[in-house]
């Protein structure tokens, strides 16, 4: 039972992160339409900002990660207006959009790789920080870095599930996703959505690559493994769906950890992918996709 | 009996185009191109032909050049340049103690090429242009063992020796004549694993009694992990299978799960260094503070001690050399190595291929020769027993028919302070192993 309960809790707490990068992905995606192949380079990037950071200032570094995560989203502004509004603004068609958008987003994201190895070489980093260490609470073992930053995870997703449901630029932002042209005519600017919305999707990814530096080793490549993680989440959540990809997130989570515990270590990412094939088969649009009609 | 080196084919007649007539235009385009290549076959044959009339009259000139075949990029690259490293520490010390006397004092230049750390095309192409490129005599390489098995190859096919650090027992099984291996195999390191560990931990009057073991599912990892666990079995430990898991992991916990649950007092543990820091911080978080036992280059990384800080300090690790062996040359060496490259400690490859190097000094100053295929011949021939060439634990270095040297034994360490310090074999110990809890 406690066994249970341990990848019950570790799933959630190692979810929670896939949550945010996802969630992150899918607001991008939801409403700029523009598939982000380098969105995982961005989690790299900081992760390396907070090594350099705890490096340079102790655990008193870790405080600069939200600072990070939205400096990442900055760099992800200039990113669209720079590379992407004239592959999204030019094309007649969304597909028509699509293949410059991939193939410069995987572009940036080995050019990110490729400066990251420059700099830091491919030597694995990790930190040593007060969070290292775990609290035993009952039968169970919660890891420090892992409860910190689930929390800092969820409190973030909770102040951009507000801003996009409860705010005036949240409505702006779900009328563009609905209609654009529609939402441009009552004066809702669409550029200006965009850019912000790949922004608030970059910090997210910048601010959990800072959150996982806590108890993951980096190299210039760790962002990538999460980015066929990121598109899963995105697609079992319902494309565009945020609180379907943070729920998603937690679930693959503990599809993982039950995985790798019951079944077998070295299975868990194909237990992901098989319920993710169950998952399509059975509700194509995902688990909170919800159907528009037209 | 040693393989042959294969017989160089014809070259293979070009097709006819099936696509009809050539164009006269065209055709006069082939004809240009092909001089080209014709010419610069013609030249290349020239230079070789004259590097080997200068090598079999020993005529070496004032530089003879050692090829490096590593991975200098990719996950492998703190591996490939640690190697690279120890090469010139080598190289400078024989340079500055003269050169190769009996060449009339050439000097010796380490080449590196970067093999990758997975594309054994890459390897190839980096093995090929040290010998027909940069005319190496000699090639010390590649540390991975997948990288080395194309490295060796290539070198089997151009006669030209290969100096190795790579352990796997499948490379000396191939029985190539131009192949060396200085370094205990995989197997000798596998069972030495058990018998060092429980001969270590009686003599600091500690038995084990269960052991748990985890590592990479890819093949070497699982056999040498799997022969280890039968070992201890033997040997009256308690122990349940190894967990394998997929190297490359996010998330340590379900492995931390597993091991936390079968309750062991030592840990037996493989993999690349990313994957095992998870693995141990997860553990100790865990609070499961039972000595563990590592297999690999990983498990001796500077990197390591880095990533794994204070919990790096007890970690066992079953080894090829130390940069505390109290053997000839090798406390200069280690010291040079802190001081060029700012480095805590020599780490073991770097230990490794600064033997290597010494090793074909050695062969060229007694067979006064560069010519590859002789150097190979000497080595084959030679028993060194003193000097930089013999610091192997062991303490002596001779080849048998496949490559591999018979007086070579493995050696285990403890991370001390931040270092690794041999505890085992008892003649190079250079601390007591400690098995209580930190």
């Amino acid at each position: 039972m406690s066994t249970l309960l341990q990848v019950l809790v570790s799933g959630v707490l190692v979810g929670g992160l896939y949550g945010v990068i996802s969630s992150g992905l899918s607001l991008s995606f939801g409403i700029t339409r523009i598939v982000n192949f380098a969105h995982a380079d961005f989690v790299t990037i900081g992760m390396y900002l907070s090594v350099v950071a705890v490096s340079a200032l102790g655990s008193f570094g870790l405080f600069l990660t939200p600072v990070f995560g939205l400096a990442i989203g900055l760099l992800g502004v200039l990113v669209y207006l720079l590379l992407l509004r004239r592959t999204a603004v030019g094309a007649t068609t969304e597909d028509e959009a699509h293949l410059p958008q991939i193939v410069i987003t995987a572009a940036l994201g080995i050019f990110i790789q490729s400066l990251l190895l420059a700099v830091f070489t491919s030597t694995d980093r990790s930190v040593n920080t007060v969070l290292d260490g775990a609290w035993r609470v009952g039968g169970l073992s919660l890891s420090k870095a892992q409860v910190v930053a689930f929390v800092i995870a969820a409190v973030a997703f909770a102040v951009l599930d507000l801003v996009v449901n409860r705010t005036e630029f949240g409505r702006g932002l779900r009328a563009v996703v609905d209609d654009a042209d529609a939402a441009a005519m009552v004066g809702v600017n669409r550029r200006r959505v965009f850019s912000i919305s790949i922004g608030i999707g970059v910090s997210l990814a910048g601010l959990a690559g800072g959150l996982l530096a806590t108890y993951q080793t980096v190299n210039p490549t760790t962002g990538f493994g999460y980015l066929a993680l990121a598109f899963v989440t995105v697609v079992l959540g319902g494309l565009g769906s945020i609180r379907g990809a943070f729920i998603a997130g937690m679930v693959i989570g503990v599809v993982q950890q039950a995985t790798a515990t019951y079944v077998a270590l070295d299975l868990q990412n194909q237990a992901v992918w098989i319920g993710f094939l169950v998952v399509l088969l059975v509700r194509p649009l995902g688990l909170f996709g919800k159907r528009v009609m037209t | 009996m040693p393989t042959p080196a294969p017989k160089r084919r014809a070259p293979r007649r070009v097709p006819r185009s099936s696509r009809g007539a050539t164009h006269p235009r065209r055709l006069a385009w082939l004809a240009v191109v092909g001089s080209g290549a014709l010419l610069l076959s013609a030249c290349g044959g020239v230079a070789n032909q004259s590097a080997s009339a200068g090598a079999n009259s020993g005529d070496c000139g004032d530089e003879i050049v050692i090829g490096a075949p590593y991975p200098l990029s990719g996950p492998l690259a703190e591996f490939g340049t640690n190697s690279l490293q120890g090469m010139r520490v080598a190289a400078d010390e024989v340079n500055a103690s003269g050169g190769i006397a009996s060449l009339g004092g050439a000097k010796l230049k380490v080449v590196q090429e970067d093999t990758s750390s997975s594309d054994v095309a890459q390897a190839k192409s980096a093995a090929t242009k040290s010998i027909k490129s940069d005319h190496a005599v000699a090639l010390v390489g590649a540390w991975f063992s997948n990288l080395t098995t194309t490295v060796s190859t290539v070198a089997q096919e151009a006669r030209v020796p290969l100096v190795t650090q790579a352990w796997a027992d499948s490379l000396s099984q191939r029985k190539y004549e131009y192949y060396f291996q200085p370094p205990p195999k995989s197997s000798q390191i596998g069972g030495a694993a058990t018998s060092d560990v429980l001969a270590a931990a009686r003599a600091a009057g500690h038995k084990f009694t269960r052991i748990a073991a985890v590592g990479p599912n890819d093949t070497a990892n699982t056999q040498q992990i799997t022969t280890a666990i039968q070992a201890f079995k033997a040997a009256g430990v308690t122990a349940k299978d190894p967990e394998f898991y997929q190297p490359g992991i996010a998330d340590a916990t379900p492995i931390v799960n597993r091991i936390v649950e079968q309750n062991p007092d030592l840990v037996l543990m493989s993999g690349p260094p990313a994957d095992v820091t998870l693995i141990i911080k997860g553990l100790r978080a865990r609070g499961l503070h039972a000595p563990i036992l590592g297999f690999g280059g990983a498990f001796v990384a500077p990197s390591l001690g880095k990533t794994l800080g204070d919990d790096v300090n007890g970690l066992m690790a079953v080894g090829a050399w130390n940069d505390d062996l109290p053997l000839d040359g090798v406390a200069q060496a280690s010291a040079a190595y802190k001081k060029q490259f700012n480095a805590p400690f020599m780490p073991m490859e770097a230990g490794e291929s600064w033997v290597n190097v010494h090793l074909i000094a050695e062969a060229m100053n007694q067979a006064k020769t560069c010519d590859p295929d002789k150097i190979a011949s000497q080595l084959h021939s030679m028993h060194v027993t003193s000097g930089p060439a013999a610091a192997m634990p062991g303490g002596e270095v001779s080849f048998d028919q496949d490559g591999t040297n018979p007086h070579a034994v493995p050696v285990l360490t403890q991370w001390t302070d931040g270092v690794p310090k041999t505890v085992w074999p008892q003649k190079y110990a250079t601390v007591q192993l400690t098995l209580g809890a930190r």
